[in-house]
């Protein structure tokens, strides 16, 4: 299989995306390290999962925003299923408010998940990727990175940052295998739609006229992470059903 | 020091000259990559050099501290001494 031997860490993989990428690498061949940081039972349950599709896998806690914490997930990775070959960094909170009302908790904590907690993943395997001169990692970052939306200031600017740092490290670690690529999920069908207002009138400016599933954006992650997107480097997929052209 | 340990930072002086491509007389037993002019990216071909020199794997744990002569000392005497 396309991904046989590969070990795989995805971040916030107790649901949603996230969950959705770790059983599709999995059913490709790869271990995969299911991160969470409050959801293990569910966790336990993609782990389980993912161990019926023939693969190792474990379910490993850590807040991605506590460096500390991470470090010691990715020795807990190591120790268990190898050395970390693909990282998705797919963690991700919202509190979604107009800049007006924005508590520092609302900024600060949005920030420190969505784009620290990714840069700190990145970080503590990208020494050891580049020892091996192979590596690949794929950020999901978000349509409101791009385009931006009212009432995610936080949100877009943490998304936004995350693009711009998925560029930086591609050109840094291009040259020793390291392929770094990032993701644009649109409207996605998740947890995260649920406080969505007005779902009619967003799903009006759609051109595939609805939303995707979470298992539409694991196909596009097992792509960058697969060989056959060997010469894709720093690129930001939309998978958005065409809302942003 | 004993001629054992000095014989290990010679071997190790000798071996970031080289991959750096500068005179052993400056590299020093002080010296660090960074002030040889070394960037990461020869960071990591020393690694692989002093572990072809020792016939040694250094863990990543290891790896990632040696940014200098008298760390690839420390670390790669230690290693040898545990593999006795």
């Amino acid at each position: 299989m396309e991904l046989s031997g590969k070990v795989a860490l995805v971040t916030g993989a107790s649901r949603g995306i996230g969950k959705e990428i770790a059983l599709l690498l999995a059913r490709n061949g790869a271990d995969v390290a299911i991160n969470f940081r409050s959801r293990e039972r569910e966790a336990e349950e993609v782990k389980e999962a993912a161990i019926k599709s023939g693969r190792r896998a474990i379910a490993v806690k850590a807040s991605v925003s506590d460096v500390h914490e991470v470090e010691s997930m990715v020795k807990t990775v190591n120790e268990e299923l190898g050395k970390i070959d693909i990282l998705v960094n797919n963690a991700g909170i919202v509190h979604d408010k107009l800049l007006v009302n924005m508590s520092d908790s609302d900024l600060l904590e949005v920030i420190q998940t969505n784009l620290i907690g990714a840069i700190n993943c990145a970080r503590s395997v990208i020494f050891s990727m580049m020892r091996r001169k192979s590596g690949r990692i794929v950020n999901i970052a978000s349509l409101s990175g791009i385009t931006g939306f009212a009432g995610q200031t936080n949100y877009s600017a943490a998304k936004g940052g995350l693009i711009a740092f998925t560029k930086s490290l591609a050109k840094e670690v291009a040259l020793l295998g390291i392929r770094v690529n990032a993701v644009a999920p649109g409207f996605i069908e998740t947890d995260m739609l649920e406080n969505l207002q007005k779902k009619d009138e967003i799903m009006k400016y759609i051109p595939l006229g609805r939303f995707g599933k979470p298992e539409e954006v694991a196909e596009v992650v097992l792509f960058l992470v697969s060989d056959r997107s060997d010469y894709l480097t720093g690129q930001v997929i939309k998978i958005d059903g065409g809302l942003v052209m | 020091m004993s001629s054992n340990l000095e014989q290990t930072e010679q071997r190790i002086k000798k071996v970031i000259a080289d991959t750096l491509k500068v005179d052993e007389s400056l590299v020093t037993k002080e010296s660090t990559i960074a002030d040889l002019g070394g960037d990461s990216l020869a960071a990591l071909r020393i690694l692989s050099a002093l572990e072809q020199e020792f016939d040694i794997s250094l863990s990543d744990e290891d790896a990632r501290k040696i940014d200098s002569v008298p760390i690839a000392v420390e670390v790669i005497q230690s290693i040898l001494v545990t593999q006795k």
